[in-house]
């Protein structure tokens, strides 16, 4: 089954709403808290990647029997350098983001402990897109 | 699962309203034929909705002062929050004596357990360092305990495994009693007066494992009426002691437990509210810098409690001030409570459960099923939340429209629009005359 979640850039009060609800699904699913706490963890870093440096975007969330993937996709400024931004504590994070809790460099390395595979396209000045996969023991 | 709750619903006074449904933090109560109903799987004994419910048709259930004498000894221990619903001409010493006055053989202040809990919660972070979750969830206030349990099941392993301050209390004069008077078990009575339902309920149905001490509850506001009225005949007994030493006292309100336990690190939240909004945010991986959280379900701690009397924000300010003037409390009898009690007694027996009431079933294909259902449904409704079914979220009319509860019909809007189509249709026959009638000519739209 599929589910949407739109996601607004720089809405740092509404930021958590997304991952909240589909934290419910997957409760609602039966779902085991070990696969619930690690989707929780990946899918709020990705939505507040998307509130910190995207205009906007959306959290795609597809459920089978067998797994959870879930699409992380913005229209933003897009990450120059992958490999960099995947190191723990490398942020390009500006003063008001860090002055809002965020940006201490951890939300990709999280999201890709937190999942059992992670994909990232992003293209410079477009976009990105984080897809994240889970499978259900 | 035949769960006990104190909170419960007087019938006849309840008038339809949905007051409640939309403060309820477990979505746990439906209006159904005019009457709110308590869904019990998700019920947390909170009290929202009795503070919340303009017709006082949601009470606690608590015990009358009559029922400590079905025991030969009786033992009154008071919340820490118990002191702040008096007056400054009121001495503790005098309130305790009290108690004496009102037919119990003695009293012993929940404060004084606070102290001995709070030392072997201190005894247990250090032990435990750098291997416990983070953050560790403070197990005194029991309905945050059955939140965690209901909506936030895989949490219940950051709640330290601790025993309340009231159940140390309990327990700790109770064997006293039984070994200074000889007493059998039987004959001693322990009543807790509570400023909150969540406590009634635990009493009865304990967490992790335990055996409740407590043999009764008395609600805070029913006690402070008892006392107030026999004040002026109350002598300031002699023999009474305020044993709760400023720390413990302190436990009755937000923050005192935090305090007490003088860790770094900590935080504090209260409002059952605020405190879902924090659990949820620990489940998405946050808070991980804060080493413990003290979690209370009504606003200013126990002082706030629904079955207290005096308004949270001054009780906390008259707890605060009377903790202030309160010193290190009875440090013998502390001492020697130290050393008598055991350490497994600080513990509770057995691992917290969870207690998931949201879930679909069993199986993850059906319950994709019928969640799918769910989805359609709730993509239909207005979405509006209005209430009027009897259902707090149009989500949750959805849930329960698929659960056989309700029917699609039950929601207002989706009525009034199959009303709409069928006076339509009505106008529409109307309008067809059989052959053997003659046009008059009239206009459509009269």
């Amino acid at each position: 089954m599929h589910f949407e979640y739109p996601v607004q850039g720089g809405n740092f009060s509404g930021a958590g709403d997304a991952s909240s609800r589909i934290k419910n699904v997957l409760k609602q699913l039966g779902i085991s808290y070990d696969t619930i706490k690690r989707v929780a963890i990946a899918s709020y870093e990705s939505e507040m990647n998307i509130v910190a440096y995207a205009t906007k975007g959306k959290l795609l969330v597809d459920i089978d029997p067998g797994e959870v993937n879930i699409t992380a996709t913005d229209v933003g400024p897009g990450i120059p350098d992958i490999e960099k931004a995947l190191q723990e504590g490398y942020s390009t994070a500006t003063p008001f983001i860090r002055e809002m809790g965020f940006g201490a460099g951890m939300g990709l390395a999280n999201i890709k402990k937190a999942a059992d595979n992670m994909i990232i396209e992003s293209v410079v000045g477009e976009g990105t897109t984080v897809k994240m996969k889970f499978w259900l023991s | 699962m035949n769960y006990f709750h104190s909170v419960r619903l007087l019938s006849d006074e309840c008038k339809g309203c949905t007051h409640c449904i939309r403060t309820c933090p477990t979505e746990a109560i439906r209006v159904r034929n005019g009457k709110a109903t308590i869904i019990t799987d998700r019920c947390i004994d909170c009290g929202e909705c009795i503070r919340t419910c303009p017709n006082n048709a949601k009470i606690a259930v608590t015990e009358q002062l009559a029922e400590i004498n079905k025991f030969k000894y009786k033992i009154a221990i008071p919340a820490p929050s118990f002191v702040s619903q008096f007056s400054r001409r009121y001495s503790i010493e005098k309130v305790l004596s009290g108690f004496l006055f009102l037919g119990f053989d003695r009293v012993l202040e929940v404060g004084f357990g606070a102290d001995l809990v709070s030392k072997a919660i201190i005894e247990y972070l250090k032990s435990f360092g750098e291997r416990l979750p983070h953050p560790v969830i403070s197990s005194a206030c029991p309905a945050v305990i059955r939140l965690i349990q209901v909506r936030y099941p895989g949490l219940v392993g950051n709640i330290m495994p601790m025993q309340s301050p009231m159940e140390i209390t309990a327990r700790y004069v109770k064997e006293t009693v039984m070994r200074e008077l000889g007493l059998p078990m039987p004959d001693i009575g322990v009543f807790f007066i509570t400023p909150c339902p969540a406590k009634a309920t635990v009493v009865k149905e304990p967490i992790g494992g335990a055996t409740s001490y407590v043999n009764g509850v008395i609600a805070v506001r029913d006690m402070v009426n008892h006392i107030k009225v026999s004040f002026d005949k109350i002598e300031p007994g002699t023999a009474i002691r305020q044993s709760a030493s400023r720390l413990g006292l302190g436990w009755g309100r937000r923050e005192g437990e935090i305090d007490a336990l003088g860790i770094s690190n900590r935080l504090a939240v209260d409002g059952i509210h605020q405190v879902s909004r924090v659990l949820e945010k620990i489940e998405n991986g946050g808070f991980q810098n804060i080493h413990f959280l003290e979690a209370q379900a009504c606003v200013c701690g126990c002082v706030g409690g629904v079955l207290t009397a005096e308004n949270p924000f001054i009780a906390k300010l008259k707890l605060d001030i009377v903790s202030e003037e309160s010193g290190d409390g009875n440090r013998e009898e502390f001492e020697k409570a130290r050393n008598s009690i055991p350490k497994e007694y600080y513990f509770l027996p057995d691992k917290i459960q969870p207690h998931p009431a949201i879930s679909l079933g069993p199986d993850v294909r059906e319950a994709m099923k019928l969640l799918q259902e769910i989805e359609r449904i709730r993509a239909e409704l207005p979405g509006i939340d209005c209430g009027s079914c009897g259902c707090p979220t149009c989500r949750a009319f959805a849930e329960d429209v698929v659960a056989g509860h309700m029917m699609r019909m039950d929601c207002l809007f989706d009525l009034r629009e199959r009303v709409r189509c069928l006076a339509g249709e009505i106008f529409a026959l109307a309008k067809k005359l059989p052959h053997v009638m003659q046009d008059k000519g009239g206009t459509d739209d009269t």
